[in-house]
């Protein structure tokens, strides 16, 4: 990437474009991992993938119009990536073991959530039983066509609005819709629940 | 457990955050009240976390094949600033070497004091031992000062990066900026958290050898002569022989 326009980069990501996060890629990852190989003497693949999961906090956060600009893309990732080795090491000095990773997965992803989940709450289901909810979840997607896929998507994790998935995918207007993504969101829901019961 | 059809709707529009104020508060009260309700909110909560995890998942693995790629050209670069860099700092290094020993040997007046030992001995490392980012970053605004010998701007620049942003490379050079300005206590301030298993370990330790001599630590220079000289393949190794030989001339 010869130039970076950070505010084109930002409605590029907020548009799911996937070239966007290659060209952070490009921009940000060399200079990341070597600065936190240097300066935290942690592995060259922990560094990889401490600067994989920024770029995944950064796009959670633009995406949720948290972070509208940007100076420094390279420093902004990397101070992501210095605060989550710190986070690791912190919780590996509290964690003997980390046998809890699905569901801390689930719970740590619902942070962002208005109505996240309760830690107790989490805690009452087995490990088993969220490893089952994620294979089911994944499998209800594959029977869902491209379509309902790239709506709930959109929707979902893009945080896209009605009026722009409506533009993006032709529908007549965002309450058709909003129509269809309801179907499709059901469609899901059903069939996950149906997987979890077999 | 099954939501009913009204629900159902109710859930989704809550999770898709498609509800107006009062029928949020309004069925945040419900879903205190029903755990049914409550539960089958939970569940679709539940799934659409699963499919971030998944997408998340996917584009992790997306990341990982681009960085792949990124690697091998990088092992290239990397390859060629390494020989690029190797070669000049091999042949200033012995030349800086042969310099000193040249100086300490034929230099016109002596000197008498431990501090202009210090001073004679002072060299700041080549920035070339950094990696930095492109030339608008602050970091790289700072290593160009430095190159320029513009030390009290270099401090200033690698003093406000590290308001930002951690980093032995910016702490270090921000010592030696300071070094350069004759600021020791300073100098030993940023040096100090480095010494301990830093990447600049070897340098931390030569440089605070010679604020220790100009400080007049007598003792403490001494136990870092030692260190050094007991250190396997020190970089200022035969220096510091130099340096602990003039040490001895200089005592009455």
């Amino acid at each position: 990437m010869e130039t970076v326009s950070y505010a084109g980069l930002i409605a590029r990501i907020r548009k799911g474009e996937s070239q966007a996060l290659a060209d952070v890629m490009s921009d940000s990852a060399a200079y990341c991992a070597k600065v936190l190989v240097k300066n935290t003497g942690c592995l060259f693949e922990e560094a990889q993938d401490y600067f994989i999961e920024a770029v995944l906090v950064m796009r959670d956060k633009i995406l949720k119009d948290e972070l509208t600009e940007l100076s420094s893309l390279k420093a902004y990732l990397y101070r992501i990536c210095w605060n989550m080795w710190q986070e690791q090491n912190r919780k590996k000095a509290r964690l003997q073991n980390h046998s809890t990773e699905i569901r801390e997965a689930f719970y740590q992803e619902s942070q962002q959530d208005k109505d996240p989940l309760v830690w107790e709450e989490v805690q009452q289901q087995s490990e088993a039983a969220y490893q089952q909810k994620l294979a089911a979840t994944r499998s209800a997607l594959t029977k869902l066509d491209d379509k309902c896929r790239k709506i709930l998507t959109l929707f979902y994790i893009q945080r896209q609005r009605m009026k722009a998935i409506a533009e993006q995918l032709k529908f007549a207007s965002a309450d058709v819709a909003k129509t269809s993504k309801s179907r499709c969101y059901k469609k899901w829901i059903i069939e996950i629940n149906q997987l979890m019961q077999v | 457990m099954a939501a009913t059809r009204d629900d159902f709707a109710w859930i989704e529009a809550y999770l898709g955050d498609e509800l107006d104020d009062s029928e949020r508060i309004s069925f945040e009260a419900r879903l205190t009240q029903e755990p049914t309700l409550r539960s089958a909110m939970r569940e679709q909560q539940e799934a659409i976390i699963a499919m971030r995890l998944i997408e998340k998942e996917q584009t992790r693995a997306q990341l990982k094949a681009q960085w792949a790629d990124l690697a091998a050209e990088e092992t290239e670069d990397t390859q060629k600033q390494i020989r690029s860099f190797v070669r000049p700092l091999f042949w200033g290094g012995a030349i800086a070497a042969v310099l000193l020993t040249l100086f300490l040997i034929f230099r016109p007046s002596p000197p008498s004091t431990p501090q202009q030992l210090a001073m004679a001995a002072f060299d700041p490392n080549p920035p070339s031992l950094t990696k930095g980012g492109d030339s608008e970053d602050q970091f790289s605004q700072a290593l160009k000062a430095y190159r320029a010998e513009d030390y009290a701007e270099a401090e200033r620049l690698f003093g406000a990066f590290l308001d930002t942003i951690p980093s032995e490379n910016a702490q270090f050079f921000l010592a030696l900026s300071q070094m350069a300005q004759q600021k020791w206590p300073q100098a030993t301030n940023n040096l100090q958290p480095l010494s301990a298993n830093s990447v600049f370990a070897e340098e931390v330790r030569w440089n605070r050898l010679l604020i220790a001599l100009h400080e007049g630590q007598t003792e403490y220079a001494q136990s870092l002569i030692e260190e050094i000289l007991q250190a396997p393949r020190h970089y200022k190794q035969r220096e510091t022989q130099a340096l602990q030989k003039a040490l001895k001339q200089l005592k009455p």
